[in-house]
């Protein structure tokens, strides 16, 4: 009893990062319960500060893999950067936000506090190195999800959207959770770590391949991969601008994350493993090659059709969940190291697409395609930030994106016999361009469409939109510290 | 591996064939009289009126949350209170932080107002029967 005890309590110290945004979350509620405190202004600024604290925590927290909470938690490098992405992205999205057209004053102490919850989950989702936190997490970032979707009440496309994104993540979840029970009988062990010795030593290879696939259902789910990618552009195109911007990145990452960690700790078993499963690591491989390059392809194909510019983002965003994919295929360390690299690239290049849409909306009420027509010349500034962003995610020089997918490439070329997956990847690349293109034609080769509204853009918008273009475009040429820091995170 | 699962084929096969056979013996030995009356949905005794496929207030899903969160929270406080003397003030302080969470959703649901029948507004009194708005 004793030890157990004190076991918890040495743990405590490391979940901080998470304590701090619990704590959060219940100061924003109580700030908003007192007349005096209950102003948007206070939330936000109660929210940043948390955000900002736990992440000072995440830094603090001295380097090196540690298990906390019997096994639950591991607080790794690989985690760390992520709960910072996670926490980053959150505090642009909140900003962002008080400032939107399409966010509800009134109830932004709520949107406040969901926006920490799910950063919460994020921090949880990065770092779980077991079955049932993996789970807690996975439920806590898609309820918060849920309630952010739902945010414009009197909106009724918010309300289908959230509708329909409840009864496809709840579908997803139970079969994730379906899966888990299968691999918890067969193996006894809930633990990743333990689960593939316990598989090597099962006979039911039927059974094994299910539990696993499924397991494998929802975290594709999460990051919005072909087959279960339905949820998505729906979403997004009901969803408030500023939290379809957060759930294609926040939870993406976290999902990256929680899918990174479950297959190197609980499928990859390193070459020359003493350990061999009735089904053994290549056959994973082989399904996650063969998702990344159905969903790049099938996401950049619907991309091309699109008339509606979130819905569009959407796509691209599949799309991307593909070419992240595609570094996890290689066990190697560096196939890790590059799709984080490519999260945090992806992260800030597409909030960047997305607050383009958010800071026009205010203006144009419109997400339609044909409404950017002319706006190289109607808004200069907010059309050659948006062409920064579109390059990136395109992957073109000299942007971040180019030396994401770089490394991307090459981590995939170092895998032994995925050189055909490099060809599709670029072919998608080629893919993407033209629909990319399509967003730049209509804003600069186009004329203005006759009484079109006139431009204004929020002065905080405007600020966010530099911060995150000027690294976009300084990390497309001087990347070298923020790799070495990523590689040197390291795997989890 | 797949022999251990016989014994719940076997279960199966016996539960089956058991309501099998209570449901023919009764039918062979009960009386039938059937009437109207007994097709009626039962209702604690009551005279069933109107349909069943109405739509009741909103407001009763936010007691049920309500109620549950309170039911879940007693739920942790019985094992709490038998290990509570073995762990000692570890125990007790954890408690209390678990408890002054609960207690600031339960703030936020009453000072949001979901917890009156009369809507605050002034737009009268809430429809509290089943007829619904």
């Amino acid at each position: 009893m004793d030890s157990i005890q004190d076991h918890i309590i040495s743990s405590v110290h490391a979940f901080a990062p998470e304590g701090v945004l619990a704590a959060t979350l219940l100061l924003i509620i109580v700030a908003d319960l007192l007349p005096a405190t209950s102003r948007p202004g206070v939330s936000l600024g109660l929210a940043l500060g948390g955000l900002a604290a736990s992440a000072a925590a995440v830094v603090r927290l001295p380097a090196g893999e540690t298990l906390i909470f019997a096994g639950m938690l591991a607080t790794d490098g690989f985690a760390a950067t992520f709960k910072l992405v996670a926490a980053a992205v959150a505090a642009v999205v909140l900003v962002v936000s008080y400032r939107a057209t399409d966010v509800d004053r009134e109830h932004f102490a709520e949107y406040c506090a969901m926006a920490v919850a799910l950063s919460m989950g994020a921090y949880v989702m990065a770092a779980a190195a077991n079955l049932l936190s993996m789970f807690l997490a996975f439920e806590l970032v898609s309820m918060s999800s849920y309630i952010l979707t739902a945010h414009l009440k009197e909106d009724s496309k918010s309300s289908e959207a959230a509708l329909k994104y409840v009864v496809f993540s709840a579908s997803s979840s139970a079969v994730m959770l379906y899966g888990m029970s299968l691999v918890y009988g067969l193996t006894g062990t809930l633990v990743l770590q333990s689960i593939m010795p316990g598989l090597a030593h099962s006979t039911a290879p039927l059974a094994q391949s299910v539990g696993v696939l499924f397991i494998l259902a929802g975290l594709t789910y999460k990051i919005a991969a072909v087959p279960y990618h339905f949820w998505c552009p729906d979403v997004y195109e009901g969803a408030p601008a500023p939290v379809a911007a957060f759930l294609s990145v926040g939870p993406k990452a976290a999902g990256m994350a929680m899918l990174a960690r479950f297959l190197n700790e609980a499928l990859f078993l390193p070459p020359g493993s003493p350990i061999r499963a009735g089904i053994d690591f290549g056959n994973w491989q082989t399904a996650i090659v063969l998702v990344s390059a159905v969903t790049m392809t099938l996401g950049n194909l619907s991309a091309l059709r699109q008339t509606n510019v979130k819905r569009l983002l959407a796509y691209s965003s599949i799309a991307h969940a593909g070419y992240m994919l595609m570094a996890l295929a290689v066990i190697r360390p560096f196939g890790v190291a590059a799709m984080t690299f490519y999260v945090v690239a992806y992260a800030i290049m597409n909030l960047g697409a997305f607050l383009v849409v958010i800071a026009l909306g205010k203006s144009m009420r419109s997400e339609e395609l044909d409404s950017y027509a002319g706006l190289g010349a109607r808004a200069p500034v907010v059309a050659v930030l948006m062409a920064i962003f579109l390059f990136s995610l395109a992957g073109m020089p000299p942007t971040m994106g180019f030396i994401g997918k770089l490394y991307l490439f090459w981590a995939v070329l170092e895998g032994r016999g995925l050189a055909w997956l490099a060809v599709v990847a670029a072919l998608n690349t080629v893919i993407a361009l033209y629909y990319y293109a399509r967003i730049l034609r209509q804003m600069f080769f186009l004329p203005a469409r006759e009484g079109a509204a006139e431009i204004r853009v929020e002065p905080i918008h405007y600020v966010v939109l530099f911060l995150l273009a000027i690294p976009t475009l300084v990390l497309g040429v001087y990347w070298g510290p923020l790799w070495g820091a990523i590689s040197a995170a390291g795997t989890p | 591996m797949y022999l251990h699962f016989g014994a719940v084929l076997v279960f199966l096969l016996f539960s089956v064939a058991f309501v099998a056979i209570i449901y023919g013996i009764s039918a062979l030995f009960r009386p039938a009289n059937p009437s109207a009356e007994k097709l009626t949905t039962y209702e604690c005794g009551e005279i069933p009126f109107g349909g069943s496929w109405i739509q009741f207030n909103l407001r009763y899903y936010l007691i049920a949350l309500v109620f549950l969160i309170f039911e879940v929270e007693v739920v942790f406080l019985y094992p709490w209170a038998v290990v509570l003397r073995t762990i000692g003030a570890f125990a007790f302080w954890e408690m209390i932080v678990f408890l002054a969470i609960l207690l600031v959703g339960f703030a936020y649901v009453w000072r949001k107002g979901d917890l009156s029948w009369f809507t605050p507004s002034g737009s009268g009194h809430t429809d509290a029967t089943f007829s619904g708005k």
